[in-house]
């Protein structure tokens, strides 16, 4: 096995950018509609402990990863076939990724180009960075989330002029089940995807700090979330942030200042290409070392090439249209129950069961 | 030989990717940019006429001055007038700088909503284009006006929407925020209204106040000198003039107040199951001109134009609501939506009946003017003998 190491800031700056990823551009929770800041604040609470069971299972077994803790706990069989659940979860979550961008691009600037041309170029990139090792990713995050964030930030104060508070009112007067509906889509997408972490994260340098790592990461891209969100719904009002289907890039469209700051959606796009670039890779990367793992290859990197063509083959026939991609968005909160809920729980039980019967 | 046969192979790769083409390669030159369009219907024929007013440049001397030429063309449907376009020129339009939209009467009467769809979903077309009702027969005889400073008349339509800070007298609506009020309850559209005016001798366009909508119908035109009252309450002035007469008899001599800080704050109410509207405007202005001889700089006869400029606000404010209700019936004050925002639980009971509510609704309004200077000068222009008298 190759040894990586990333620091505590690197992996928190992964994490962010991992959290906000895909969900600055989809819309992805109507249901709350002006009530929404209160669904990701709930979300982010109902993910901490989720966050805690991530890490504990990490720290437990430390310097390991998910799929050699579940062949530990499970015993070589059953663990390598939960071992390949998980591989199936990052490899296609990596996939829909990859296809929300193509979606994303082909919808607002490039209609008439193949998204398979999108998915490649993209794909190939994520490919390289995968394949250079979870190190480089953590040091390229490091590098462009400083950046990332301020851009990305800057618009709220720039658009103070056009929100309007009226928008966010009445505060929870429709009642609380969509909140908490809406609240159960944020826990799924983006906050408790860090579940994928678990594989990543036995490259930490101080392993004390997991919980640390994993707490900041999806706060502050929990936090991000909800300010982006607030805006938007402050800006564009409550019922054309529910029919769009990317609110933020609308949002900061609207921005103006004088006649020299305007047009300054490209931001949002960047930065979200930043995000799947990100989000893409450690999927990958996950997906490569689980395999690696079920098949007992030494270098996980040798198999990277192969799983990220087919991972860009899925992305390329998942959806057959963006209406589709935006219906799965809500079958999605129930598919992901098991990876990111049941399963990390029952192994951690029955991990800490074992411990115990062993002493 | 290795190394030879990679970088063939490499070589080979990147001219395949470079080479292939692109499917949408934009350039420039085949482009032209559309400033700002017209659309009107044709009731016989069911079909729209979208007139673009599109960039051009002349040759004048060694330089190219930027001029304007109009495009028409029909079609079933408003995309379907677009691509027809392809019929008349040679090269693509691109929509993405249009910052007008001028809608004939004869469609918003009909509804909007159909016509905006396009804007609203094109990923080209911007939301924040300005709206615009024509207030003549068709649309596009706007743009067919003669500018008055700049060249391209969509763009000084453009500049005139914008430069309402410092006048107040027609709501400027973005695309975006016309179809929140479309789509919200509580609220009805207003949009500003534009007609033709002659000015020394030759024709151009001028903002002619607001146009009022019931859902997405014209139903109505208000004035501009109504529509700076109606900002008022909707909180949308920045700047504009107060006109105040020196006394009701005396309708000669008037006394201007330039606005420069405005803020109205609207709370709804509930007493004895009815709703009241509480209408706060807080206004700071400064004497900008005086027409009289009597010294309303003076303490006294300071306060008493204080009172009087609060008085006159006041009615007006309330005389347009008032004409509002009676005469249109359509809240485009957004009362509805206040109610419903800060008191939910009641809307839900009146909601449904608004309509008939509103009609009915009672408007309490306090106006708070005080007077910040007198600009440069400290007295009326007077004779000396008038001047012991005051």
């Amino acid at each position: 096995m190759e040894r990586e190491i990333i620091s505590t800031k690197q992996g928190t700056f992964m994490m962010v950018i991992f959290v906000i990823g895909s969900s600055i551009v989809l819309g992805s929770s109507v249901e709350a509609k002006q009530d929404i800041w209160i669904a990701i604040v709930v979300a982010l609470f109902m993910s901490l402990p989720m966050l805690f069971v991530y890490s504990k299972l990490l720290t437990s077994f430390p310097g390991k990863n998910l799929y050699y803790i579940l062949e530990e706990v499970f015993g070589k069989v059953a663990g390598k076939i939960i071992s390949l659940l998980y591989v199936w979860y990052s490899f296609h979550l990596g996939a829909l990724v990859l296809r929300n961008f193509s979606e994303f691009v082909q919808v607002i600037s490039l209609p008439e180009t193949p998204q398979t041309i999108i998915i490649i170029f993209l794909g190939l990139v994520c490919l390289w960075a995968a394949k250079a090792g979870i190190e480089i990713i953590g040091r390229w995050t490091a590098f462009i989330f400083p950046v990332g964030w301020f851009v990305l930030l800057i618009t709220i104060p720039l658009s103070m002029s056009k929100m309007h508070l009226i928008n966010i009112k009445p505060v929870l007067h429709n009642d609380l089940k969509p909140v908490l509906s809406s609240a159960f889509s944020f826990f799924t997408f983006p906050f408790a995807e860090t579940v994928i972490f678990t594989t990543v994260f036995n490259t930490l340098r101080n392993k004390k700090k997991t919980f640390k790592v994993y707490l900041s990461g999806t706060v502050v891209g929990g936090a991000i979330i909800l300010l982006l969100s607030v805006r938007n719904i402050l800006v564009l009002g409550v019922h054309i942030t529910t029919d769009l289907y990317f609110p933020s890039y609308m949002a900061v469209r609207t921005l103006s200042i004088g006649d020299f700051i305007q047009r300054t959606e490209i931001t949002v796009a960047t930065f979200y290409t930043i995000g799947v670039f990100i989000k893409a890779s450690v999927c990958l990367y996950a997906a490569s070392k689980g395999v690696a793992k079920i098949l007992n290859i030494e270098k996980s990197s040798q198999i990277v090439a192969p799983i990220g063509f087919l991972m860009m083959n899925l992305a390329c026939i998942v959806y057959s249209s963006t209406m589709e991609m935006f219906d799965w968005i809500n079958t999605y909160k129930y598919y992901a129950i098991p990876f990111q809920i049941i399963i990390p729980v029952i192994t951690l039980i029955i991990a800490k069961i074992k411990f115990y019967v062993k002493n | 030989m290795k190394h030879v046969r990679r970088m063939l192979f490499s070589l080979i790769l990147i001219s395949n990717m470079l080479l292939c083409g692109c499917w949408n390669y934009h350039d420039i030159e085949k482009y032209s940019l559309v400033l700002g369009f017209a659309i009107d219907r044709n009731e016989q024929e069911n079909s729209y006429l979208l007139t673009a007013e599109v960039l051009d440049f002349e040759m004048s001397g060694k330089e190219a001055k930027p001029t304007s030429k109009l495009i028409e063309s029909k079609g079933n449907s408003v995309f379907d007038a677009i691509r027809n376009m392809l019929k008349l020129t040679e090269k693509r339009l691109y929509w993405g700088h249009a910052d007008t939209v001028i809608f004939s009467q004869d469609i918003a009467k009909e509804g909007i909503i159909p016509v905006l769809d396009l804007i609203f979903r094109d990923a080209e077309m911007r939301e924040e284009m300005h709206v615009v009702i024509s207030k003549e027969k068709t649309a596009k005889e706007l743009l067919e006006q003669q500018t008055m400073i700049s060249t391209l008349r969509s763009t000084e339509i453009d500049r005139i929407l914008n430069s309402q800070g410092s006048l107040a007298k027609a709501p400027v609506v973005e695309a975006y925020e016309l179809i929140n009020e479309l789509e919200g309850e509580g609220i009805s559209a207003a949009l500003p209204a534009m007609g033709i005016a002659t000015n020394a001798g030759k024709k151009t366009v001028e903002l002619m106040g607001t146009a009022l909508f019931k859902s997405d119908k014209l139903i109505g035109f208000i004035d501009s000198e109504e529509t700076k009252y109606f900002l008022f309450v909707i909180n949308k002035v920045n700047r504009g003039l107060l006109i105040q007469n020196e006394s009701p008899e005396n309708q000669m001599n008037k006394i201007t107040l330039e606005i420069f800080k405005t803020k109205t704050k609207t709370k709804p109410e509930y007493y004895d199951g009815k709703v009241v509207m509480d209408i706060d405007i807080k206004t700071e202005v400064a004497i900008a001109e005086m027409e009289t001889s009597m010294d309303y700089i003076k303490d006294v006869n300071r306060s008493k134009l204080k009172k009087d400029a609060e008085a006159s606000l006041k009615s007006s404010v309330k005389n347009i609501i008032k004409k509002i209700q009676d005469n249109y019936d359509t809240d485009i004050f957004g009362f509805g939506m206040l109610v419903s925002a800060n008191m939910p639980s009641l809307w839900d009971s009146i909601g449904p009946d608004w309509d008939h509510l509103f009609k009915k609704l009672d408007v309490n309004v306090n106006v708070d003017i005080s007077i910040r200077n007198s600009a440069l000068v400290s007295k009326s222009i007077r004779k000396e003998s008038i001047r012991k008298e005051n």
